[in-house]
């Protein structure tokens, strides 16, 4: 090898590479913090879990400045609250949930469908490209809105008309059907119980670093975590 | 040329000399995948016709398609170029349109439809001769073409940008049934330099919306295409896109044609 070998090999000198892209991945977490949450410690191993995803989401390079979270409670008198607001991930700092009343899932994916739709808009107008946005609806028991199910159809139109990816996840004990009654007829509804909450997380922040890194054309392949269970 | 996961060209004649390289992102590496990225240029005469492709990679033959597509593409341009005459560039339209619709005729089987969408491949190319010339453009990556100004190199480009979906990790695709509606020209006057990229490259040499090049990755790589002979330069290209901190920014397969006029074309 002579020296032109050598240096035809090497990277050009001077040449900086400065990542120009503002690519941004929206992910919502609706949280029940209904009463019955406190049973079994369930409410604490979700918060365990939510600071999990805190620490996993930061430590990714690419997740870190891509991924944009808003956390959603829903509980008390039927009541929903935005308990953390959009922002980077690097940002984010996983929120307290307290467990305590009752259980308006409707009501809540009313409101994180339109933080998705505020947010797309907030994209558009500062040109900042997007990928879809994800919706993660975790509940433990019966949405007890009495619109839930009408919310539930807007849910399943806007991820058939691919707005949203939502992903419902049942906790142990929880009404798969309703919860299903969330995303397309036939589309799984994962259950988890409350030991599996970290796994969750940290499959759920790995899969959005994997989305963040998906090029166009590129089907992002994610599986469910080996602790979920699929109900047949 | 090839080495392993670098491909590389370089060529040059009295009208444009001409670098070309591709190299297998960190993505495909990972899950044991060829580079989907494909490139292929020709000089005849005053003239220039390249193209860089992208293949997609959930297409199963994504990268047969780049392939494909950018060989075809250059084939049906220089036989266009041979052909032609001084009115080639106003019909630049009709002869990419036929190029692309050649070369989905060569991979379409009528009897299965899924053929053609196993080839999903993007498209940035050009045709360009000594008084200016056009990009054209189907899905994401980029292409700018730098005027003949003296010393103010890239600094008042045109420029061919990426066109996607309402999501990022959406873009367009050759094969598509309305590829027609998704191919831009671009035309730009006479220029010194020109290139081509994929949207592997287009994260760290535009900036951000691809709105113009980012000198600091483009000046140093173009000065030294400039001055290197060109099998060697495409070498180092190669390795350029090659280089850890090209795949820390995007984790795709890269391609990328660089052109110039010798003595910024003679004016």
């Amino acid at each position: 090898m002579n020296d032109d070998t050598l240096i035809a090999d090497a990277p050009i000198p001077g040449a900086e590479f400065y990542e120009n892209t503002n690519q941004r991945t929206p992910c919502v977490l609706v949280l029940d913090g209904s009463g019955s949450m406190q049973d079994n410690g369930k409410i604490d191993q979700l918060n365990r879990g939510l600071q999990v995803f805190e620490t996993a989401l930061k430590e990714d390079k690419s997740a870190r400045t891509r991924v944009q979270v808003l956390v959603i409670r829903l509980g008390d008198n039927d009541d929903v609250e935005v308990l953390s607001d959009w922002g980077d991930a690097i940002n984010f700092f996983a929120p307290t949930v307290q467990a305590n009343g009752r259980t308006p899932l409707g009501k809540a994916v009313d409101l994180a469908l339109r933080k998705i739709e505020e947010q797309k808009g907030v994209y558009k107008s500062n040109s900042i490209p997007y990928t879809r946005p994800w919706l993660f609806l975790m509940s433990d028991g019966e949405p007890t809105d009495r619109d839930w199910e009408a919310a539930a159809d807007r849910c399943r139109q806007a991820e058939q008309e691919k707005k949203v990816v939502v992903w419902p996840i049942g906790v142990e004990g929880a009404d798969v059907a309703k919860l299903g009654r969330f995303n397309q007829p036939g589309a799984p509804v994962h259950t988890l119980s409350a030991a599996n909450f970290r796994d969750l997380f940290v499959w759920l922040s790995g899969s959005l670093a994997k989305v963040t890194q998906s090029q166009p054309g590129q089907a992002v392949q994610i599986a469910a975590p080996p602790t979920m269970t699929i109900p047949t | 040329m090839s080495e392993g996961d670098r491909l590389h060209k370089g060529a040059a004649t009295s009208a444009w000399k001409v670098v070309g390289a591709a190299v297998r992102g960190p993505s495909h590496v990972r899950v044991g995948q060829p580079c989907q990225d494909a490139f292929e240029f020709a000089v005849a005469g005053d003239w220039l016709a390249a193209a860089v492709c992208d293949g997609a990679g959930s297409a199963k033959r994504g990268g047969e398609g780049a392939s494909l597509l950018a060989s075809g593409v250059v084939l049906h341009l220089t036989a266009a170029i041979e052909a032609g005459g001084d009115g080639l560039l106003d019909c630049v339209e009709a002869i990419v349109a036929g190029a692309i619709e050649e070369v989905r005729g060569q991979i379409e089987d009528v009897a299965d439809p899924d053929v053609l969408r196993a080839h999903h491949a993007t498209l940035v190319g050009v045709l360009a001769g000594p008084n200016g010339g056009c990009f054209f453009q189907i899905g994401d990556g980029a292409a700018a073409a730098d005027p003949c100004c003296g010393e103010s190199h890239w600094e008042d480009c045109v420029v061919s940008r990426p066109e996607n979906g309402e999501y990022a990790n959406e873009t367009f695709f050759f094969t598509l049934s309305d590829w027609r509606q998704h191919l831009h020209f671009t035309r730009f006057p006479a220029v010194a330099h020109l290139v081509l990229m994929s949207d592997g490259v287009s994260g760290f040499a535009m900036q951000t919306d691809c709105v113009a090049p980012d000198l600091r990755f483009l000046a140093p790589v173009s000065r030294y295409l400039e001055g290197a002979e060109p099998e060697m330069g495409a070498r180092a290209l190669a390795a350029t896109l090659d280089d850890t901190r090209a795949h820390a920014v995007s984790s795709d397969d890269k391609a990328l044609v660089w052109a110039c006029r010798p003595n910024g074309g003679g004016i």
